[in-house]
């Protein structure tokens, strides 16, 4: 290894690219008969959802939401419409409630899986951002060492617990592992502003996923409060109606 | 966070379901600030741990992990980097607990306005 070049992983930007076009898969999940199948797909488009659309169109009509408009999803994640009233939702599915019930907990499964493999993300981001960070801060010993006229004396790890000893004298470039087997001999410079641009994307990134998170909690959240409240809605009128009828008899 | 049965039904409007929103997002919050506050705090522990071997060590030359390789530095060396890493995860530190204040004081009052408006219907609490 002497006079030769660090191999450091450089975790190629156009991975995070890939991790991050968000393969959230064809979902397709069937709403029942009243609509048409909706998935959640890579490129945006507009719910394929009548049902949620026609609850959206009313729900604007009444006055509910400060700030304007309702996002109707992100990033390929539906929404979770906002039910202003349990008993004209249930008219406009045209559903009954044991049948709202599955639907919205369909819907929560749902959810559910496109928050693992978000979470499954964000760890991945979460792992590679100290990774890229180690790797700059290799390539700035390597260069503060550089023309100091002594070489860098370094243990390295041949293999599981075996390491050797390396001396790297005075040295210009190192090598970034690109992924997909393929390793780029960079000067210093070069691979600090690559591995710069790397940890700023990835962090570019992982902003970005959070806020797909928080998005997504927040229509899980929103789905919750919905059957808690057509459940609930439901325990009511079988009290009204069990009162009425045993005051008729 | 649910609301659990009776029959009573309170209205529920959208801005209470944003408040509901709200406080979720919070509460995620304030376990992703008490998890990395742990970390923030194990690190400097191991830097301390690290800077009293220093001391007690008569090598000159010690081995320091940079990346995946233990390069020879100088002790003082070490003892330099050791400190400005101390330093940076202190820093970081601070506004992670200033951050998780400002978390616990606007969950305490969504709870509060939550609590006033659902009563016992409401779930707030961590199981």
């Amino acid at each position: 290894m002497r006079g030769g070049a660090a191999v450091l992983p450089a975790s190629s930007s156009d991975r995070w690219a890939v991790a991050m076009a968000m393969r959230l898969e064809r979902h397709d999940c069937s709403l029942g008969s009243h609509s048409k199948q909706m998935r959640y797909s890579t490129t945006p488009q507009p719910l394929r959802h009548q049902g949620s659309r026609k609850i959206m169109a009313t729900s604007s009509s009444s006055p509910p939401q400060p700030g304007g408009a309702v996002v109707a999803e992100r990033r390929g994640i539906p929404a979770a419409s906002f039910v202003e009233d349990v008993q004209t939702y249930l008219n406009q599915l045209g559903l009954d409630v044991n049948s709202t019930l599955a639907f919205l907990q369909e819907r929560l499964q749902q959810y559910k899986v496109v928050e693992m493999k978000l979470l499954a993300q964000q760890r991945d981001l979460q792992a590679k951002i100290p990774d890229i960070e180690k790797c700059l801060d290799v390539v700035a010993t390597l260069q503060a060492k550089k023309g100091t006229g002594e070489a860098l004396l370094t243990d390295f790890e041949v293999s599981e617990g075996i390491y050797s000893r390396a001396r790297i004298e005075d040295t210009d470039s190192v090598c970034l592992w690109l992924g997909a087997n393929v390793m780029l001999e960079y000067s210093c410079e070069e691979a600090t502003s690559l591995l710069q641009k790397n940890l700023e994307n990835a962090k570019a990134s992982l902003e970005v996923l959070v806020a797909d998170l928080q998005f997504l909690r927040d229509q899980v959240t929103i789905t919750q409060v919905t059957i808690a409240r057509v459940y609930n809605w439901d325990v009511h009128q079988r009290r009204v109606r069990q009162a009425s009828a045993s005051q008729d008899s | 966070m649910q609301q659990a049965g009776g029959g009573s039904e309170t209205e529920v409007t959208w801005e209470d379901q944003q408040n509901i929103n709200k406080f979720g997002r919070l509460n995620n919050r304030y376990h992703e600030l008490e998890d990395e506050i742990r970390i923030a705090k194990e690190a400097n522990e191991n830097f301390e741990d690290a800077s009293n071997e220093l001391i007690l060590t008569d090598e000159e030359v010690v081995r320091f992990q940079i990346g995946e390789v233990f390069a020879h530095v100088p002790k003082d060396e070490v003892e330099m980097r050791i400190e400005k890493m101390t330093e940076t995860t202190s820093k970081h530190l601070e506004k992670l607990k200033d951050e998780k204040d400002a978390v616990v004081a606007q969950m305490a009052d969504l709870k509060k306005v939550l609590y006033a408006k659902f009563k016992d219907s409401i779930n707030l609490e961590e199981d």
